[in-house]
């Protein structure tokens, strides 16, 4: 699995003007191109901006309906589990054409700016994390012996104390986790996005893929290595707070 | 400190009936205790005391206050759950003072009695420990000190000692007998064990197919 990250490091400091093997030479001099072409810093971003707000928004409808799916006694519980994890089931490019189509509509009739924008992205993004988050939290809350619960009940707490005292304490590595994942899977999001991107609005993938229409060189190795280099950057960071091995 | 009173209390869960027709009065500061083999509805009764689950039929009284409708954070009883069901996120002092914070006392209040609680149990010296920290027989008897230290009107015990082996047994159940005694707690204990039923309890209730058998001292 690692194998292919040790090719882009690889890569990435090859001297040659077109991506080809054997090396002539080792230079550093892709990673400095990279702050003379304004696009990826842009790309990077937006990305980082709808990660987190996808993050933050996955996680405002993941919590609740975790909490629905696992404590309620819903009648149409399976059918609601299916409905919350239906967007891992459709392929990407698939929901971004229906995103697009459904944004236009929506813009004729009430005038916002949906598609090409950044809350258009966030929207869609959000639609991808639920699945990640509504899983990874269910999940941690089905092992919560309910009892913790009703012990703090007893001892005079109403549903919202136990909620905020009690029940998310509790499910906070699942929360982590949920956050993590709902991140990295917004930030690399390729086919979806396709459809969302706009004029001045465009995400670190989709530049990747544009610089890829006309040049083929190690810029894009490195473009991925730094990447690749942050998403690791934040796994140790969330490592501090919260034991990833126990979560995942 | 209170009575209780259940009058003709019923659980039905869709056509399986876990108690039937429960009448019976708990007199202020008696150790009542609920014996029966598993299924018998001796927890549902318990439980339906502290409000997790809703009767069917019947009322529930504390004293003379009607209690039936009331959610279980609004009734003021201390239950000592069979797995304990500590927090496992706070520590032993947290545990104990949960119950008072929620109360709104003052902050030098709450320490006082939640350390007082501790001191009842002989655990004021591991205040500072997580649950996972502390053997089986010490989390038991935070989760007693926790129970008590709201001063609740009842205490209820939930298969208290089925988590422990013999020889604590022994002792976990002669130091909450000793305490009821000691703090007059009006005290509803469910079991499944004979001898352990009949050495702490002032009135037995013997229970099948969510029936009231028999009533013995």
């Amino acid at each position: 699995m690692l194998l292919p990250i040790c090719f882009v490091c690889w890569l990435s400091v090859f001297a040659n003007e077109i991506l080809s093997f054997p090396p002539e030479g080792y230079t550093l001099r892709w990673f400095a191109a990279l702050w003379r072409q304004p696009q990826f810093a842009d790309g990077f971003a937006t990305s980082f901006e709808v990660g987190v707000l996808a993050t933050a928004g996955g996680l405002a409808v993941g919590i609740p309906a975790s909490l629905a799916l696992v404590r309620a006694e819903l009648r149409f519980r399976e059918a609601l589990n299916t409905l919350l994890l239906s967007p891992l089931m459709v392929p990407g490019i698939v929901t971004g054409t229906a995103l697009y189509l459904f944004f236009v509509d929506v813009e004729m009739a009430t005038e916002l700016p949906l598609k090409g924008s950044i809350s258009g992205l966030v929207l869609g993004h959000i639609l991808i994390t639920i699945p990640w988050t509504v899983r990874l939290i269910a999940a941690n809350l089905v092992g919560v012996d309910r009892a913790i619960e009703e012990a703090a009940m007893n001892l005079g707490a109403n549903r919202l104390q136990t909620l905020l005292k009690v029940t998310l304490p509790l499910i906070r590595p699942g929360v982590v986790a949920a956050a993590l994942f709902s991140f990295v899977v917004s930030f690399g999001n390729l086919e979806l996005s396709l459809f969302l991107v706009g004029p001045g609005v465009t995400t670190l993938p989709i530049a990747i893929l544009q610089y890829l229409e006309w040049k083929i060189d190690p810029t894009i190795a490195a473009v991925s290595l730094i990447q690749i280099a942050l998403i690791l950057a934040g796994m140790v960071v969330t490592n501090r707070f919260v034991r990833l091995s126990q979560v995942v | 400190m209170s009575s209780v009173t259940l009058r003709s209390v019923g659980k039905t869960f869709g056509d399986h009936v876990a108690v039937r027709d429960f009448s019976l009065e708990i007199a202020d500061g008696e150790f009542l205790v609920l014996l029966g083999p598993s299924g018998c509805g001796k927890t549902t009764t318990l439980r339906m005391i502290a409000g997790f689950v809703e009767p069917t039929a019947g009322r529930i009284l504390f004293g003379d206050r009607d209690v039936t409708d009331l959610p279980p954070y609004r009734r003021n009883t201390g239950l000592v759950f069979q797995g304990y069901a500590l927090f496992p996120h706070l520590t032993a002092f947290e545990n104990v003072a949960f119950g008072l914070r929620r109360r709104k006392l003052d902050k030098a209040v709450v320490a006082r009695r939640a350390l007082d609680a501790l001191r009842l149990v002989r655990l004021d010296a591991l205040a500072e420990r997580m649950p996972r920290q502390l053997s089986g027989g010490q989390q038991q008897r935070v989760a007693l000190a926790r129970a008590l230290a709201i001063e609740p009107d009842i205490l209820l015990l939930d298969e208290p000692l089925s988590n422990l082996d013999a020889k604590l047994r022994e002792e976990v159940r002669i130091e909450i007998r000793q305490l009821q005694r000691r703090l007059g707690v009006t005290t509803v204990m469910v079991t499944h064990d004979q001898e352990e039923a009949l050495s702490v309890a002032d009135r037995l209730v013997v229970m099948n197919n969510g029936e009231i058998q028999q009533i013995g001292n």
